[in-house]
C-alpha cells in the first residue's frame, strides 16, 4: 500500500539545514499495524506528515496504492487524503466549538456525504466507540480519553484505510492508553492498515512490525508476528 | 455546508465576546456613519428627478470674459427669453422665472406665500401635477393664478379655491386682483425651483416699462430642446441669435478689453441641464444648490471612517486569527479545501458585519425620522431609505466592508500550512507590518481630520470676527414685507422712537447685511459710461442717516440728508475703489450725469471700502444711491449695549402696527453676519464630529491591539519583573511600541492635512495663515490620547503579581 524509497525532507532556516528525513526507505501493506519508534528529533514525525499527505518530500520516491504522490500539489494531496487517511493526534486535535457529534461529522461533510447519511454513519461511529451518551458534549467538557476517543470516531468515520496516528496515548494514563490501543487494533482486524508513531514499548507490543529510526532513517525492524 | 459555517461562526462569536463587542461597536459607528452619509448623498441626487421632461430642460446663463476675468450672469432682461424662443431653432419652449411677491391678500387677510412669476410654457416644461381646476393650460389667462395645494389650503382652509379672487403686489407693485384658476400638487422636496404660487410674469410691477429693455436683468430663464436637438446646437444657435440681436454688448466688452474664452467666445449664453442645477448654485443662483465638491468632501470623509472601523476589524481578526489556527489546521487535515475555509471564515465576518449593518439601517432610519420630525421639514430620507435605489446602494456597503474586513485575514487564515498549526507553531508576531500599518493609517486618518477641524474652526472664527469696515454690534436689521412701504415707514420708526434713549439712529438699505431671518440676499449692479470711461459698480438703495447708523466714517463728505432729498436728485455716498474709477480730482459736492439715463448723481461722501457681502467675496466698487421713491427692504436700527433686547421687543411692537399680521423677522446683524458662514460652520462641525468618531474607532482598535499583546507577553513581562524591572520600565517597554506608531502617523499626517488645508483656504480672498504650532498642538493631542489609551493596560499589566503570571504556564 505504501512503498517508500530514499525520501528526503529538509529544513531550511537562515542559518541552518536540518536534514529531518534522509533518504529512508520503506513499506507498508495493506492491514498491516505498524509501529515507528525513536529518539526525538530523529523525524517519526515529518515522516508521518509525508506519509499523511500533509506535507511534500524534498526528494523520493513515495508510492501511495502504487500511485507516485511526491510532487502532488495541495488539492490532490487534500483529495486523496479525505478519502484515503484518517488522523489521531496526541494533543487530540478536537475543535472546541463544535460538539462530539459535529467533529466527528466534520470529516464526511468535507467528502460531501449527505446529511442523512452523515448522522446514520456518525451514531453507528459514536456507538462503537462507547461515546454515544456524549454526542451534544462539547471537547473541553469529556475527560482524555474520552476525548482519544472521540478523535479515533472521527479518523475512522470515512472508513479510511489508513490511521495514521502520531503518539496517540502520549497524553493519556496507561488505562485509557490501553483502551486507545484496543480501539485501534480493533481497526486493525477489521482490515485498516494502521502507522502509529509511539515512545512506549509497551504499546509498540500491539503492532506487527516496528521501525526503529535514527537521524532521519531506518535503522532497525523488528517483526512481532 | 453554509448551515455548518453560520452555526460555527455563531459559536465563535458568541465565545470571543470582547472582540465581537468591539468590531461590533466599530463596524456598528462605521455602518451608521456610511449610511447616513450615503443617504444624505443620495439625497442630494434626487434632485429635480421628478420632471418627465428633465432630460431636454435647461436653466440659461451667460458668460462674460472680461479682462479681470469670466463673469457669470444668471439673470436676463424681460426681452431675453421670448427672443430664444422665436429665433433659436433647437429651443422648443422656455419660461422667464421672476420672484413676484411674497404676500397673497384674501378678504382683508395678509398670508405669507411666495408667488414665482412665470411665462405659459413653465407648466409644460416642469411636471407639476395639476389637481384642481383648468389642467390643460392654467397660465394662459394672464390674470390667472395657480397655487400649491398647501397654499391653497392656507389661504382658504376648506374652501373651493378655484374661481376665487385674491390680490397680490408683484415686483413691488400696487396690488392686482388675480382669480385663483389651477391647484397644483406640492412641490416636491427635493426641487430646485420651488413656489407657493404662479402667476404670468406680464403682471410684474415694471413689465410694462422694461419689456424690451435688455439691460435690467432680473430673472432666471429655463428653456426646453426640441426632441432631437442636442445642447450643443442650442448653445450655437443662442450665439448667433446674440451676435444678430446684441451686437452692442459685443462692441462694449470689446473696447473693455474682453478676451475670447477657450470657446472662442467673448459673450455667450450657455446653457446648464436641468440635473446639474443642484450641484451648480454659483449658475443656477437658485439658492438651495450644494457643490458637487462639498457633496465629495462629505462622502470622502464617510468613507474614511468606515475604513478606520474596517482596520480596526481586520487588525482584531488578524490577531485572532492565531488563537484559531489549530482549528483550521485541524480542518485542512480532515480534507477542507482553501476555499472552503476561506468561505467559513468570510462568513463568520459577514455575520457580524450583517448584524452591524442591520442594528445601524433601523438606527439611522430612527435618527432620520426624529431628526424630520423636530425640524419639520427638508427631504423624506426615511422614506428614501426604503427606495430599491438606496437599499441597493446600502447593501454594495455592506458588501465591500465585509470584504475589507473580513476578506484578508480570512484570506491569511485559510492559508495556513498544516503542519505550522499542528505543531502550534503559528502565533501571533509582537511586529506585524500589516497590523503595524493599519494602525498607522487609521492614526493618520484621524490626525488629519483634527487638523482639519482645527484650521476650519480658525478660519470660520477669522471670517465671523474679521472687521467688515463697519460696526455691525448692537446693530438690528428688519426686513419689510413690502419694500415700497419700506421708506415710509423707516420715517415713521423714527419719529415713534424718536424719545427712545436705546435707539440712536435708524437707516435702511436694499441690500441685507449678513444672512437675516428671511434669508435672502441680492446684489445689483451698474454699469455705464462716464466721460469715455466704462464704470462698473455695485449698487445699493440706502436711506438717510446710513453712514452714522453703520457706523462708518467718511474720508470725505457726509452723511446722508434727508433734508436734501428730492424726487429726481441722487444722493449717492461711493466707495473709494468706486470713485477710483470716475478719475476726478474732486468728486464731492459735484453732481455726475452718468449716461444710463439716470437722474444725476449728487456725490455726497467718499467712504472706505467696506464688506457689504460675505467675506467669501472680494470687496468690489459699491455706490449707495438715496432718492424718494426707491424701494427698501431692510430698516437698520443702531442701539447700543444696554438696550439691545428692549429696543428689540419696542421694534417688534412698532413693527405690528406697520405691518399688521405680518410675522417680525428684526434680527441682529452680528448674528447675521455669523449666518453669512453656515457653511464654514457645518463644515467645522462635520469634520469635528469625524474627527472624534475616527479618533475613537482608532482608539477602540489600539485597545484591543494593546490587550491581546499583552496577553501573549504576560510571560515575558512576569519574567522581567522577576528580574528586576519596575513598573515605569516595563510600561515603556510595552508601550513604546505603540507611540512609535501613533508618532509616524503624526509625521505623516501632518504634511498632508497642511497640503490640502492650504488649497481650501485658497478659495478665500481672506483667510488665515497655517502655522507650524497647530500641527504641533494636534500631533501632541492625538499622542495624548493614544498615550492614555495604552498605559492604562500596560500600567495594569505591568503591576501585576509575576506569580501569578509565570503560574499560568
Ligand atoms: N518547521 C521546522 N523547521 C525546522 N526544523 C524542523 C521543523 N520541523 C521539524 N524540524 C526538525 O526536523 C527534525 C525532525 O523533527 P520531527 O518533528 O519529525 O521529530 P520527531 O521524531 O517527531 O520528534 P518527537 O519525538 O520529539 O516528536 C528535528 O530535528 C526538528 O528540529
Ligand atoms: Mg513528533
Amino acid at each position: 500500500m505504501i512503498k517508500i524509497t530514499n525520501l528526503e525532507k529538509y529544513y531550511r532556516t537562515e542559518e541552518v539545514e536540518t536534514v529531518a528525513l534522509n533518504k529512508l526507505s520503506f513499506e507498508v501493506k495493506e492491514g498491516e499495524f505498524v509501529a515507528v519508534m525513536g529518539p526525538s528529533g530523529c523525524g517519526k514525525s515529518t515522516l508521518l506528515n509525508i506519509v499523511g499527505l500533509l506535507d511534500d518530500p524534498d526528494g523520493g520516491s513515495f508510492l501511495f496504492n502504487g500511485i507516485e504522490v511526491a510532487g502532488f500539489n495541495e488539492r490532490k494531496r487534500a483529495d486523496l487524503r479525505k478519502h484515503n487517511i484518517g488522523f489521531v493526534f496526541q494533543s487530540f486535535n478536537l475543535i472546541d466549538e463544535l460538539t462530539v457529534f459535529e467533529n466527528v461529522e466534520l470529516p464526511l461533510i468535507y467528502t460531501g456525504v449527505k446529511a442523512a447519511d452523515r448522522k446514520v454513519r456518525v451514531e453507528e461511529v459514536l456507538d462503537k466507540m462507547q461515546i454515544m451518551h456524549r454526542r451534544n458534549h462539547y471537547p473541553q467538557q469529556l475527560s482524555g480519553g474520552q476525548q482519544q476517543r472521540v478523535a479515533v470516531a472521527r479518523a475512522v468515520v470515512n472508513n479510511p484505510k489508513l490511521i495514521l496516528a502520531d503518539e496517540p496515548t502520549g497524553n493519556l494514563d496507561s488505562s485509557n492508553g490501553n483502551e486507545v490501543m484496543q480501539l485501534l487494533t480493533d481497526l486493525n482486524e477489521q482490515g485498516t492498515t494502521i502507522i502509529m508513531v509511539t515512545h512506549s514499548e509497551h504499546d509498540a507490543k500491539y503492532s506487527h512490525r516496528i521501525i526503529r529510526m535514527l537521524d532521519g532513517q531506518t535503522v532497525t525492524e523488528n517483526i512481532l508476528v | 455546508m453554509f448551515k455548518n459555517y453560520i452555526k460555527i461562526a455563531w459559536r465563535s462569536l458568541f465565545k470571543n465576546k470582547f472582540h465581537t463587542g468591539i468590531n461590533l461597536v466599530g463596524l456598528f459607528i462605521g455602518f451608521s456613519i456610511g449610511i447616513l452619509v450615503l443617504l444624505g448623498v443620495y439625497g442630494q441626487f434626487s434632485y429635480d428627478k421628478g420632471h418627465a421632461n428633465r432630460k431636454k430642460i435647461y436653466q440659461a446663463y451667460q458668460v462674460y470674459n472680461k479682462e479681470s476675468g469670466s463673469q457669470i450672469g444668471n439673470v436676463f432682461g424681460y426681452p431675453a427669453a421670448p427672443m430664444f424662443k422665436a429665433e433659436v431653432p433647437a429651443i422648443d419652449k422656455a419660461t422667464r422665472y421672476l420672484f413676484g411677491s411674497n404676500l397673497i391678500e384674501y378678504k382683508e387677510k395678509e398670508i405669507d406665500i411666495s408667488t414665482m412669476l412665470v411665462d405659459e410654457d413653465f407648466l409644460q416644461m416642469f411636471s407639476f401635477q395639476v389637481v384642481k381646476g383648468n389642467a390643460v393650460n392654467p397660465l394662459k389667462d394672464l390674470t390667472g393664478v395657480v397655487l400649491t395645494e398647501n397654499a391653497a389650503k392656507r389661504v382658504f382652509g376648506n374652501e373651493d379655491p378655484i374661481g376665487k379672487t385674491i390680490q397680490s403686489p408683484y415686483g413691488g407693485g400696487k396690488k392686482k386682483a388675480m382669480t385663483v384658476v389651477a391647484v397644483l400638487k406640492d412641490v416636491f422636496n427635493n426641487s430646485s425651483i420651488r413656489f407657493d404660487a404662479l402667476a404670468r410674469i406680464e403682471n410684474a410691477n415694471s413689465y410694462a416699462a422694461d419689456k424690451n429693455n435688455w439691460d435690467n436683468q432680473h430673472h432666471a430663464v429655463f428653456v426646453m430642446l426640441k426632441d432631437n436637438a442636442t445642447q450643443q446646437q442650442a448653445e450655437k444657435q443662442l450665439i448667433a441669435c446674440n451676435q444678430k440681436n446684441l451686437p452692442g454688448w459685443y462692441e462694449t466688452l470689446k473696447q473693455e478689453g474682453a478676451k475670447p474664452d477657450s470657446r472662442g467666445d467673448i459673450f455667450a449664453t450657455r446653457l446648464l441641464p436641468l440635473s446639474e442645477l443642484h450641484f451648480s448654485p454659483r449658475i443656477s443662483g437658485l439658492g438651495n444648490g450644494v457643490n458637487k465638491a462639498e457633496i465629495y468632501v462629505v462622502l470622502l470623509v464617510g468613507l474614511l471612517i468606515i475604513l478606520i472601523a474596517c482596520f480596526n476589524f481586520v487588525n482584531i481578526n488578524l490577531a485572532n486569527a492565531f488563537t484559531r489556527s489549530r482549528e483550521i489546521g485541524v480542518r485542512k487535515c480532515l480534507g477542507a479545501a482553501k476555499e472552503g475555509l476561506f468561505a467559513q471564515l468570510w462568513s463568520e465576518s459577514f455575520l457580524l458585519c450583517f448584524i452591524a449593518f442591520v442594528l445601524s439601517m433601523l438606527f439611522v432610519k430612527v435618527l432620520v425620522v426624529v431628526i424630520q420630525e423636530q425640524t419639520g421639514g427638508g427631504m423624506p430620507l426615511g422614506e428614501m431609505m426604503l427606495e430599491p435605489a438606496f437599499l441597493l446602494l446600502a447593501l454594495g456597503l455592506l458588501l465591500l466592508v465585509s470584504f475589507i474586513a473580513g476578506g484578508y485575514p480570512s484570506w491569511l487564515m485559510s492559508k495556513f500550512q498544516v503542519v505550522e498549526t499542528l505543531k502550534g507553531k503559528v502565533t501571533l508576531k509582537r511586529k506585524s507590518f500589516v497590523r503595524s500599518a493599519l494602525i498607522v493609517v487609521q492614526f493618520v486618518i484621524a490626525c488629519i481630520m483634527i487638523s482639519c477641524t482645527f484650521i476650519i474652526y480658525r478660519q470660520f472664527k477669522h471670517l465671523q470676527t474679521a472687521d467688515l469696515g463697519l460696526n455691525q454690534e448692537y446693530l438690528i436689521s428688519i426686513p419689510f414685507h413690502k419694500p415700497e412701504n419700506g421708506r415710509k415707514n423707516i420715517e415713521k420708526l423714527r419719529t415713534r422712537l424718536a424719545s427712545n434713549p436705546g435707539v440712536l439712529s435708524i437707516s435702511g438699505s436694499h441690500v441685507n447685511i449678513g444672512m437675516g431671518l428671511d434669508g435672502s440676499s441680492t446684489k445689483l449692479t451698474n454699469s455705464f459710461g462716464y466721460k469715455g470711461s466704462n464704470i462698473t459698480t455695485n449698487v445699493n438703495f440706502v436711506d438717510a442717516d446710513f453712514l452714522q447708523t453703520f457706523g462708518i466714517k467718511p474720508i470725505e463728505g457726509n452723511d446722508i440728508d434727508m433734508r436734501y432729498a428730492a424726487d429726481t436728485l441722487q444722493q449717492v455716498i461711493l466707495t473709494e475703489s468706486s470713485a477710483k474709477q470716475f478719475n476726478e480730482k474732486e468728486l464731492v459736492g459735484q453732481q455726475i450725469l452718468v449716461d444710463s439715463g439716470a437722474p444725476a448723481w449728487n456725490i455726497v461722501a467718499i467712504i472706505p471700502d467696506f464688506h457689504l457681502y460675505s467675506l467669501r467675496e472680494k470687496k468690489e466698487p459699491l455706490a449707495m444711491i438715496y432718492t424718494k421713491n426707491t424701494p427698501v427692504r431692510y430698516c437698520f436700527v443702531r442701539t447700543n449695549a444696554q438696550n439691545g433686547e428692549a429696543v428689540m421687543d419696542a421694534l417688534k411692537r412698532e413693527m405690528a402696527m406697520l405691518e399688521p399680521g405680518r410675522e417680525f423677522k428684526g434680527s441682529f446683524v452680528d448674528e447675521n453676519v455669523e449666518n453669512w458662514y453656515k457653511q464654514e460652520k457645518m463644515m467645522s462641525l462635520l469634520f469635528s464630529i469625524a474627527a472624534v468618531i475616527a479618533i475613537v474607532l482608532s482608539c477602540l482598535g489600539l485597545l484591543a491591539m494593546v490587550l491581546l499583546i499583552i496577553q501573549q507577553r504576560v510571560k515575558e513581562i512576569g519574567v522581567r519583573k522577576v528580574l528586576g524591572a519596575d513598573v515605569s520600565t516595563l510600561s515603556f517597554i510595552i508601550s513604546k511600541d505603540f507611540l512609535k506608531l501613533v508618532l509616524i502617523a503624526v509625521l505623516i499626517a501632518t504634511p498632508v492635512a497642511w497640503l490640502v488645508m492650504n488649497k481650501w483656504l485658497e478659495s478665500f480672498p481672506y483667510r488665515i495663515a497655517v502655522q507650524w504650532w497647530m500641527f504641533v498642538l494636534v500631533a501632541l493631542t492625538a499622542l495624548l490620547i493614544a498615550f492614555i489609551t495604552i498605559s492604562y493596560n500596560t500600567v495594569k499589566a505591568a503591576m501585576q503579581n509575576p506569580v501569578k503570571s509565570l503560574r499560568t504556564e
